[in-house]
């Protein structure tokens, strides 16, 4: 599975895609847990839940 | 009383003749009553006291001589041989023995000379220590052989002397036969080990003797996977510092769509912030963020300017650098466009 990091921002939403390099020794929970800003919120989801068409890339939104 | 006896006598009214008194004086026997009868000496006797002698091997008409005590045993003992003589008491002086004298039994309680050697024969015991005495120590000279075979030495000890050809069995690896010590052979085949393309291996004991040797084959090219970037220099001279010259950290990722990392080093991940908008995430943090950044793209569609800088606003960190990718602009002329372009590539030095 294809799996992102996704957190909200400022300007949206902010998408985290590990390396494949480095899931060869972590895990997606670990890549979070390191690269996610402190404090914010985070969820793992599957790539295809990500809109393909970036047009208004700084519309989209973080839900919960 | 004392008397002569002798083989000339007289008869009554016989005639005395010259030759007759020849016969009384010529023939006269003094027998050991003229000796028991004399008074007996009862003051110690002296060296200088004298006796009477009859001097027969000088050819002496056989008159009686006089002598001296002291003169009697001293030439007598000088010059006789006595087969068996008791003595007893102590002498009190020193005694030299000739060199042809022997020795056949008896006791020598304490022998001390500086020059003497013993150089043949058997001690049969040789009794050190407290039996006899505090301690025997031999000063100086010869001990020409020395021979124990059921005795033991406890402990034989020269400060100054050579002990020369010593045969002994020791307990352990060395043994002493006539004065030559010889180590012990430890198993190793006697050779050289260890070439220019071979190396030695050697086993050693406590005793620092090498108790196996082989060899094994040595390779002038590191093998795969030894040379790690620990290994390489970190020298602060720039002609030695190897580690300084290796990227830090790249990677290669298509930001078209959603963000495909193709290939990286020392990258976590890419935070896609936004249109032309990515944070590198390093795996392992970097000394600080003063590292060479070094970027290039290649745009979607975009004819002119597909590059990637550092985002203005952001500071790179030990941890993460904010980079744009898209077209920059000129200052009065157009702004920068930040574009997700299909290829980029980001060097990370330091």
């Amino acid at each position: 599975m294809n799996k992102k990091i996704i957190y909200p921002t400022d300007q949206g939403v902010a998408i985290i895609a590990p390396t494949p390099d480095y899931l060869l020794t972590h895990t997606i929970e670990e890549c979070a847990a390191k690269d996610v800003p402190a404090g914010k919120p985070y969820k793992i989801i599957d790539a295809s839940e990500i809109p393909s068409d970036r047009t208004f890339r700084k519309a989209w939104e973080y839900q919960e | 009383m004392a008397k002569f006896n002798t083989g000339q006598s007289f008869a009554d009214g016989d005639t005395v003749t010259g030759a007759k008194l020849n016969n009384i004086t010529s023939q006269l026997n003094i027998y050991t009553g003229v000796i028991s009868e004399q008074t007996a000496m009862s003051a110690t006797v002296s060296t200088a006291d004298q006796l009477l002698i009859a001097d027969t091997d000088n050819g002496d008409s056989g008159a009686a001589n006089r002598i001296t005590v002291q003169k009697l045993f001293s030439d007598s003992l000088t010059n006789g041989t006595f087969a068996s003589v008791n003595l007893t008491g102590t002498i009190t002086s020193n005694r030299t023995v000739a060199t042809s004298a022997t020795i056949t039994t008896g006791t020598i309680p304490n022998l001390t000379s500086s020059t003497a050697n013993i150089t043949l024969g058997t001690i049969p015991t040789l009794t050190t220590g407290t039996t006899t005495s505090t301690a025997e120590i031999v000063t100086s000279g010869t001990i020409a052989t020395f021979n124990s075979t059921t005795g033991t030495i406890t402990n034989l000890r020269s400060t100054t002397g050579t002990i020369g050809n010593l045969s002994t069995t020791l307990a352990g690896d060395f043994t002493i036969s006539q004065g030559t010590g010889t180590l012990g052979t430890s198993g190793v085949t006697l050779g050289t080990y260890g070439s220019v393309s071979a190396i030695p291996f050697l086993t050693v004991n406590a005793k620092g003797i090498i108790t196996a040797a082989t060899t094994g084959t040595f390779s002038s090219t590191p093998a795969d996977g030894s040379i790690t970037f620990a290994k390489l220099s970190t020298s602060a001279t720039e002609a030695d510092n190897v580690a300084s010259r290796t990227a830090k950290a790249w990677v290669n990722f298509n930001g078209t769509g959603t963000v495909a990392i193709q290939t990286s080093f020392n990258v976590s991940s890419i935070t896609d912030n936004g249109t032309g908008d990515y944070t590198i995430n390093f795996t392992a943090t970097l000394a600080d963020g003063n590292y060479a950044v070094f970027g290039t793209g290649k745009g979607s569609g975009v004819s002119d300017g597909a590059c990637v800088w550092i985002k203005d606003s952001t500071t790179p960190t030990s941890s993460a650098v904010n980079i744009l990718t898209g077209q920059t602009g000129r200052a009065g002329v157009n702004a920068s466009i930040t574009l997700d372009n299909s290829f980029n590539s980001v060097l990370i030095f330091r």
